[in-house]
């Protein structure tokens, strides 16, 4: 099992002996990205680890400066380096012009459904009769059980089909991320699509909307996400732009055999 | 420059033609007499059926995302209000824009192809990939609209879409209007559709976001009888717990960022815009006042020798009589646009 450690823009001073490889960037915010750190990065890590390069989801203001990030990681030459993209837009750009990079498909365009709340009614384990009470009469709600078939469909992503395996073996593309469900996971992968698995915060959500999301409004970002992340009730945390949710239990041997797990991505506490 | 309005007498419907485009959901319970009565000339619809609801119920937005209280439920409902488009010459575009599993595809296949027969259909709105390369080896004929869940943020979005036979585009909710008006302007042969005085309050990117809703309209017997509300609610909720002293949020303060409204005094002239209207009837939002609304600002945009700062100042009163909000241009969405035509002048 491979393990791979998110140091986003730092610079670990600990020994990286226990670590395969290490994950420059971000998934959630593509202001987060510090550029003119991210090739002093590549050049300290480089010969140490693999190296991987984190991207979140791009706007246009970004590919120019993520093109000189890309220009050193090529220059490094390496067939271990690869690029996660987490946007449709972003894979086209690295595709067209930098057609040599090993692409990853990141685990916000795997497209898991990851609400853990979801978990108490897919396994039938609600009260089977709820009453609301309210001073003109109460109201009696009756549960309605759901089928095995739309639990089976919680338990998987997005790459499924013949047809994208072929897409995706054919750009290059041959891993794909996922988060740590807190239900099973099934996967129908061919052998040659490998999947790396996030650990131990799910990415439930991100939005561009964070001023709102935590009051601080302002008019340019004020990189609310490099705070200590808030712990709401229902165990979600809020970092910056980004909803996480925790879950610590790695799943079982099996379930990383049969969705081509050959990957742990250590995430920091938030 | 945009005409004056027209009204026109067809039977007893009176009806407009608005020069935008606008795009509402149609829902089982809304009336097409009225939408085309207002000048509607395209809607969007769900579809599911017997098949699916045994094995995949629509209120988990396993199908759709229009869930349970949008969707036309089996063929023959769903051909009642196909004719009736036709009968209007209103068209239809059928949205499957959620994610399938490999189990769903041969129904979500034999779907498409049942409601692609009929003339007012004119296309799909999806945005799953396996979907896209599926209806691209088939050679399918009508259009294919990429839905905002495809997450499109930048022009390489657009470009990656068109490659895969996408004719439009909707751009999504969370791009300034300055970004908006740069895609709009790379790609003048495609159409994109932008939302608009959004109803449903949403704060996270559509496309990334993985909250549960279980949108059912049986209030007696539920999948989900803890009536449990979306993540951003309950964020929303838990965030107000936390800071009850210092900050009260709620979607008033998070809806100035998306209205949209004054963007238009800068995309009027462009050919490629729809007005997208994400009403749904779950969640109580009227199609029709909203598009009373946008009729109204199209009249306000109609007015000859109108100037940026008359038109900000009608959208200002606009939002606070219709959604009871007060404009805060520090986080308004199209303040980038401002800055920039502020320079150039």
């Amino acid at each position: 099992m491979q393990k791979a450690k998110i140091v986003n823009n730092k610079i670990l001073n600990k020994q990286l002996s226990d670590i395969d490889r290490i994950y420059i960037g971000n998934d959630y915010c593509e202001n987060n990205l510090d550029y003119s750190k991210i090739n002093q990065l590549i050049d300290f890590y480089n010969n140490k680890v693999k190296i991987s390069l984190l991207l979140p989801f791009l706007t246009d203001k970004s590919f120019d400066k993520v093109s000189n990030i890309l220009k050193n990681l090529e220059n490094i030459n390496s067939k271990y380096s690869e690029i996660i993209f987490n946007d449709w837009g972003t894979f086209y750009y690295l595709r067209t012009y930098y057609p040599k990079l090993n692409l990853v498909m990141g685990r916000l365009l795997t497209k898991q459904k990851k609400d853990p709340r979801a978990d108490i009614i897919l396994k039938n384990k609600q009260d089977k009769v709820k009453v609301i009470k309210s001073n003109d009469c109460n109201k009696i709600i009756y549960t309605k059980k759901v089928p095995g078939t739309l639990v089976d469909i919680f338990a998987r992503h997005s790459v499924e089909s013949d047809e994208i395996f072929d897409f995706l073996l054919k750009n290059n593309v041959s891993r794909i991320e996922i988060d740590n469900l807190v239900w099973n996971m099934v996967s129908l992968l061919p052998k040659d699509i490998k999947v790396s698995l996030y650990f131990p915060y799910i990415l439930l959500t991100v939005t561009r909307y964070c001023g709102g999301m935590n009051g601080k409004y302002s008019k340019v970002c004020n990189f609310d996400c490099r705070n200590k992340a808030t712990l709401l009730e229902d165990g979600f945390y809020i970092n910056g732009n980004a909803v996480y949710y925790k879950n610590d239990i790695l799943p079982s041997n099996k379930v990383f055999k049969s969705n081509n797990i050959d990957r742990i991505v250590y995430q920091n506490n938030i | 420059m945009w005409s004056r309005y027209n009204i026109k007498i067809y039977g007893i419907i009176l009806t407009m033609n608005n020069k935008l485009r606008i795009l509402p959901g149609l829902s089982p319970t809304d009336s097409i007499e009225a939408f085309y009565s207002k000048g509607i000339k395209e809607v969007y619809v769900g579809f599911y059926d017997d098949i699916s609801e045994k094995q995949w119920p629509v209120a988990f937005n396993t199908i759709n995302r229009r869930g349970e209280g949008g969707s036309f439920f089996g063929l023959k409902d769903f051909s009642l209000i196909a004719d009736k488009a036709k009968k209007y010459g209103i068209s239809i575009y059928v949205v499957f824009n959620v994610n399938y599993t490999k189990q769903q595809v041969y129904w979500i296949l034999k779907s498409i192809k049942q409601v692609s027969k009929f003339s007012s259909v004119k296309g799909l709105i999806v945005n799953d990939i396996n979907l896209l390369l599926m209806l691209q080896k088939q050679k399918y004929k009508k259009e294919i609209i990429i839905s905002t869940l495809g997450t499109n943020l930048n022009t390489y979005a657009v470009s990656f879409y068109k490659n895969l036979g996408a004719s439009r585009v909707v751009l999504d909710r969370q791009l300034t209007s300055l970004e908006i008006l740069n895609v709009l302007e790379k790609f003048p042969k495609i159409q994109f559709e932008i939302f608009f005085l959004m109803a449903d309050g949403c704060f996270f990117i559509d496309g990334y976001c993985t909250s549960l809703h279980v949108q059912e309209t049986d209030q007696n017997k539920r999948y989900d009888t803890t009536v449990q509300s979306t993540l951003c609610m309950d964020i929303l909720s838990s965030l107000n717990n936390k800071n009850s002293k210092d900050i009260k949020f709620s979607y008033k303060k998070m809806l100035p960022y998306k209205c949209n409204i004054c963007t238009l005094y800068y995309l009027k002239s462009l050919k490629n815009i729809t007005i997208k209207i994400p009403n749904r009837t779950i969640t109580n939002s009227d199609g029709i006042s909203i598009i009373d609304v946008v009729l109204k600002i199209e009249k306000e945009l109609n007015k000859k020798n109108i100037t940026l700062k008359q038109f900000q100042s009608f959208c200002k009163n606009l939002l606070l009589e219709n959604k009871d909000i007060k404009c805060n241009p520090k986080i308004c969405l199209c303040r980038d646009l401002y800055a920039k035509s502020k320079n150039s002048k």
